[in-house]
């Protein structure tokens, strides 16, 4: 909290929002007694991470003996599929939940892996696709849009929520009967989602996120002098109605105000005006949070409320009210020193910010070489690589820096025709025909050097893998000079996976040869960068 | 449908990025199959027209002569010639033109003679053995007729593909020509009587990949289908005149012997 009065501290309402998350999980069951269920959560311990990465390395080390795998392919997506595949082989059980089978699901009877010596009980269900489904969708800009379903499932799939729902429904039941470790938390759960037909009730799901009144609620405005009565059952108008004594619940308060009062589901909303002109569309989908389309839109405008671009007027102060998209606050500008707010409420200071707490380096930007590269000493300074990151040091997290043997720089990336692993889009002929196999690009000047032919297979390996394939010489790679040396890089995508194409002719995943290392913050994988070398096949 | 005005596709190949949303779309729309290819080291794929494959991006590494680098993308396929050599070979009118000047292919009529494959200075025409029926693009006739775009436009993300009236669509590609400057240049309008698939092309033509430089119908199409038929059908002499100019129509430029891709294999490197 800030003690300047001109910060909204806007997160001082953060026991509203989290009481009635504990509300819309246990309902009845969390009192202020118990403290709304708050032990029965699971908690993050303090200085441990849970990334892909980290949930491998427990899996690998025997810590984590179950896996839900959702539309997710980690035995081609994550660094160092070896490692990952041999992790899978210690788990006691993998549930597969997607719309095509993948090398995930099936690493059971992966190349090189016997299926006589692997204990793992695997299940598949299939899933319904997007288009097989009705629910919200939302986007990066922030839109929750509602879509319909178009079309039934084939054979077996159901929607994801649906499976969940109906496999939590059976656990829950299991521990009434048995019980188990932390009982409560499951068996107080509410968890009645499913229609008269016993289906996922899409409706009663989005009404629970938006949030709903559990008692009839008298609430004041002491600003505006009001007083307003919802009843029992009402949904809530938007997060700002949410109560910290229980009296509402909500799934995700961010949300709130996309089923308004009134039975509307805004999500639905397919306005196409756009009064300010600037692209905002406000009636078209919802905008979390309340509708607004810019976040900290307040920060347009100069600290008398005029926008700092006349021409591209998101919002602006009339000396009464703000005008425009829904304002980050209802306070004036911030010229006026009592009632006035920084624009940047949801930040502690209320103002921007480079650097804050939370971060593991920084402020000030520094060049680290990758984990693992060509050079020895990192020529800008004397440490050569992120000491912030995190070192994975299993037996299988080998590295080979400044490498005779791995001499070049790989890069990975996606090719268009492909999504990510390939594990949608490598069953789809029209695609695989553009983007049959794994290849790898190389530069004129190393395909000469190595006597490698463009269209000729090649072996391309790393300390922790291979990864046979096509070669691709290409003016588009051109060997760099560092140090006053030579290093080639080379390229490939990461689309393809053993289990499909049929007959092996893909290839495989690219991530074998990739290192367990990633960003110190977010641990999004260091893929970009990493050694190998390039042989004839 | 006569009163319809002529049309024309434009292909801006400065604004392509290779997506190849074209190539899917198209191959949907004609419900064309896709078949199994292997990786040859290059982007394109399949390597070159074929029956299921109307339209491709051919995928181009070029460096000028100061060894400027740029990777050049065409999309190739049917350029719906004014006067068209494919129209004027075809003895059974199975290609022909469409009330809309594109040029139609009534594949039920077609009887695989490969006449138009040999003829077509553009390429583009493939056979099929297996079904013994020739394949090309007809710019999604009865989209036309329902006023939408062909497919490949509907797909193109980046306004690199449009389509509009004829005297539009030409003067667009001058101005955009002019925008760009150097080489640039209008690809279609000039020959054949004019193409209803014209180019913007960043360079000259003799740049590209399979590009003709100066297309035209070949002369033996035009000696034998303009001057010669003519005059066999007025008597039986006819038939000696036929023989002689069937030789000449095949000796310069035979069928390629591509109708063995039905299963579509293509193994190996370049």
């Amino acid at each position: 909290m800030s003690k300047d009065p001109q910060s909204a501290n806007y997160y001082q309402n953060y026991p509203k929002f989290f009481v009635s998350f504990l509300k819309a999980l246990w309902d009845d069951k969390a009192t202020k007694e118990n403290g709304f269920g708050y032990h029965w959560l699971p908690k993050m311990d303090d200085g441990k991470h849970y990334s892909t990465m980290h949930m491998v390395d427990a899996m690998y080390k025997g810590k984590v003996k179950g896996y839900f795998c959702v539309g997710a392919d980690t035995a081609v997506s994550t660094p160092n599929s070896n490692k990952v595949r041999k992790a899978m082989e210690n788990l006691d059980w993998l549930v597969g939940e997607n719309i095509f089978n993948n090398e995930t699901y099936e690493f059971w009877r992966g190349p090189g892996v016997d299926p006589k010596k692997i204990k793992t009980e695997c299940f598949l269900l299939p899933a319904a696709a997007t288009m097989e489904k009705e629910g919200s969708q939302s986007n990066s800009g922030r839109w929750v849009q509602w879509k319909y379903k178009a079309a039934d499932a084939p054979g077996d799939g159901l929607p994801v929520g649906e499976i969940e729902i109906k496999i939590m429904a059976a656990v829950k039941k299991l521990y009434e009967k048995e019980g188990g470790p932390n009982a409560e938390a499951i068996v107080n759960l509410k968890w009645d989602y499913l229609d008269k037909q016993g289906h996922y009730d899409v409706i009663k799901v989005a009404k629970q996120i938006n949030g709903v009144f559990l008692e009839d609620t008298v609430i004041e405005d002491k600003a505006k002098g009001t007083k307003t009565e919802f009843k029992k059952g009402q949904l809530v108008p938007t997060f700002g109605n949410l109560q910290a004594d229980g009296k509402t619940a909500c799934g995700n308060w961010i949300i709130s105000g996309s089923y308004t009062a009134d039975g509307i589901n805004k999500m639905q909303s397919r306005g196409k005006e756009d009064p300010t002109g600037l692209g905002l569309f406000p009636n078209w989908a919802f905008a979390w949070p309340v509708n607004r389309r810019i976040i900290y839109n307040r920060a347009s405008c100069d600290v008398n409320g005029k926008p700092y671009n006349p021409k591209r007027k998101l919002l602006e102060w009339t000396g009464e009210k703000w005008v425009g998209d829904v304002p980050d606050g209802p306070w004036p500008p911030m010229a006026d020193k009592e009632k006035g707010k920084y624009p940047f409420i949801m930040k502690t200071d209320g103002v921007g910010a480079l650097f804050g707490p939370g971060m593991v380096d920084g402020p000030f930007s520094e060049h680290y070489e990758p984990f693992e590269g060509p050079l020895a000493k990192n020529p800008m300074s004397s440490q050569l690589i992120n000491p912030a990151a995190e070192i994975f040091n299993s037996d299988m997290d080998k590295l080979e820096r400044a490498s005779e043997k791995f001499p070049y720089v790989c890069t990975t990336y996606s090719c268009t025709e492909h999504w990510c692993t390939g594990a949608l889009t490598r069953w789809q002929a029209w695609l695989l025909e553009m983007q049959p196999e794994l290849y790898v690009e190389i530069s004129e000047q190393l395909a000469k050097e190595k006597g490698i032919q463009n269209g000729a297979r090649v072996k391309v390996s790393s300390v922790r893998g291979e990864a046979p394939c096509v070669a691709m010489v290409t003016k588009r790679f051109k060997p760099f000079t560092v140090e006053g040396k030579t290093v080639h890089q080379v390229g490939m995508p990461f689309n393809y996976g053993w289990l499909f194409p049929e007959d092996g002719s893909g290839g495989d995943s690219t991530n074998m040869l990739t290192p367990t290392a990633g960003c110190a913050n977010t641990f999004c994988p260091e893929y970009k960068a990493f050694m190998v070398n390039v042989e004839k096949a | 449908m006569n009163n319809k005005p002529e049309l024309v596709k434009l292909i801006d190949t400065t604004l392509c990025t290779a997506c190849r949303g074209c190539q899917v779309a198209c191959k949907q729309w004609n419900e064309m199959p896709g078949l199994r290819t292997r990786q040859r080291g290059t982007y394109q794929n399949p390597e070159d027209l074929q029956w299921n494959t109307w339209t491709l991006i051919r995928f181009q590494e070029y460096e000028d002569k100061d060894g400027k680098f740029q990777w050049i993308f065409r999309k190739d396929g049917c350029m719906h010639c004014t006067d068209a050599a494919c129209v004027k070979v075809c003895p059974s009118g199975a290609l022909h033109y469409t009330p809309l000047k594109t040029v139609g292919l009534d594949r039920n009529k077609c009887i695989g003679c490969k006449e138009c494959v040999a003829a077509c200075p553009f390429h583009i025409p493939r056979y099929n053995a297996s079904t013994d029926k020739v394949y090309k693009c007809d710019l999604c006739y009865t989209r036309l007729t329902e006023g939408l775009p062909p497919a490949c436009v509907k797909s193109c993300p980046t306004g690199a593909l449009t389509i509009g009236e004829k005297n539009k669509m030409i003067k667009k590609a001058y101005a955009r020509v002019k925008q760009l400057g150097g080489d640039a240049n209008v690809y279609g309008d000039k020959f054949v009587d004019g193409t209803h698939v014209i180019y913007v092309l960043q360079f000259k033509p003799e740049v590209y990949d399979e590009l003709p430089v100066k297309p035209s119908v070949p002369l033996s199409v035009v000696i034998w289908k303009d001057l010669l038929k003519p005059l066999s059908l007025l008597g039986a002499g006819g038939v000696v005149a036929g023989s002689f100019v069937h030789y000449m129509l095949h000796g310069p430029k035979a069928p390629p012997p591509e109708g063995t891709n039905e299963a579509g294999k293509t193994e190996g490197g370049e």
